[in-house]
């Protein structure tokens, strides 16, 4: 980069923008703005200016470069929507498992057929699990459970330490939790296609999936309201 | 075989940076977002991973660093693309090749730690991974093509 100092001022000035740094702040001066530059100097910072040039995409690499936008836009697209996904869908019949609660009691899926079943896959580290069991499930239970609804919570012990009966008994009191959990001690939640907790299935009383909600209920209680009661219509 | 002139590599770096700081800006988006997204299995789950302890640092989203990486470099792209080779004490080509490398070693770090520690590989983290460094490998042949272009002149 060029600089020169200032004939009036002597501050440092870069070679293009000397004349005019004079004229506007030296306008008294008596320096001869013109003489400011030599020729040489002129034609180094025109040859600068002419240097700095836009760079040309040429035919054959704009086809290469929206070809790669094409490729990366489907591999974007396809981990988004997920065709890829295990599990069960809505109007599937639930898979049936043996757990046993941290009670100890067994429970069999298909010895519950009559009965609507809330099932919740979660895991006692997961924050939206705590979330949930804290400010949506309660009401969701007291409102349910009532009208024969069956609660069952699944410990899939995605995260976190090592989930045990004794840490998942620990975390029903800790929130108040009166509804039967148990630990995945088998391929449950991969036969239901559960990746991420809390995952929550309603089944109707055939044992018919009605319901699955990913993650937090998006509306809260209005959510699984609205699964149950469709369930149990 | 198609030879890429500096302005094809240019617009390439910016193309992929910016599905990056899209990439990114959706995981940021969803780590807010309290659902479950790109899981396939319980090894390739964004769900696990954004439930791990790696997933933010002091509450800001670790995603936010790869949306501000490819925003950089979109940016600077876009000012070599316009011509502007000098930015600072450094050439625009040597700016993408530092921020280039930087992005590839935050990459590296956390695919590491996805695969050892948190055992869950997020898919979206990977196309981001994998996008800087295609973008590396490009900021990586810029000073070389823009020394044989100057010959050639």
């Amino acid at each position: 980069m060029a600089v020169k100092k200032c004939p009036v001022c002597g501050s440092p000035v870069k070679l293009e923008n000397l004349q005019r740094h004079v004229r506007n702040q030296h306008p008294r001066s008596d320096v001869d703005v013109e003489s400011l530059v030599t020729k040489e100097e002129r034609r180094e910072v025109e040859g600068k200016a002419a240097g700095r040039r836009r760079q040309r995409v040429t035919p054959a690499g704009l086809r290469i470069v929206v070809a790669t936008i094409a490729i990366v836009a489907v591999v974007l697209i396809l981990i988004l929507v997920n065709p890829f996904r295990g599990g069960i869908g809505l109007g599937s019949a639930a898979p049936d498992f043996t757990l046993t609660t941290t009670g100890g009691n067994q429970v069999r899926l298909s010895n519950l057929q009559g009965t609507v079943i809330f099932l919740e896959f979660m895991d006692v580290d997961c924050e939206y699990c705590i979330a949930e069991a804290q400010d949506v499930l309660p009401q969701v239970y007291t409102a349910y459970q009532s009208r024969g609804v069956r609660f069952l919570s699944v410990d899939v012990n995605f995260v976190g330490a090592a989930d045990t009966d004794a840490r998942i008994e620990q975390y029903k009191t800790q929130y108040s939790i009166p509804w039967d959990h148990m630990l995945d001690t088998g391929r449950t939640a991969s036969a239901y296609g559960v990746t991420g907790t809390p995952t929550t299935f309603v089944l109707d009383r055939s044992g018919i999936v009605v319901e699955i909600v990913r993650g937090r209920a998006q509306n809260g209680y209005t959510t699984y309201a609205t699964a149950l009661d469709r369930a149990l219509s | 075989m198609v030879r890429l002139s500096i302005g094809d590599r240019l617009m390439l770096i910016a193309s992929l940076a910016a599905f990056g700081a899209v990439d990114a800006g959706y995981l940021v988006y969803e780590w807010y977002t309290p659902s479950t997204w790109c899981d396939v299995n319980d090894v390739f789950s964004c769900t696990k991973v954004r439930e791990s302890i790696w997933s933010s640092v002091a509450g800001i989203p670790t995603a936010t660093v790869g949306l501000v990486g490819f925003a950089v470099l979109l940016a600077l792209a876009v000012l070599a693309l316009r011509g502007t080779d000098q930015i600072g004490p450094w050439t625009t080509f040597r700016w993408l090749l530092v921020f280039a490398i930087l992005g590839a070693a935050v990459g590296v770090g956390l695919t590491l730690v996805e695969v050892f520690v948190i055992h869950a590989v997020c898919l979206l983290c990977a196309l981001g991974f994998g996008l800087d460094l295609v973008i590396l490998g490009l900021a990586w042949t810029l000073p070389r093509a823009d020394q044989s272009a100057s010959r050639s002149e």
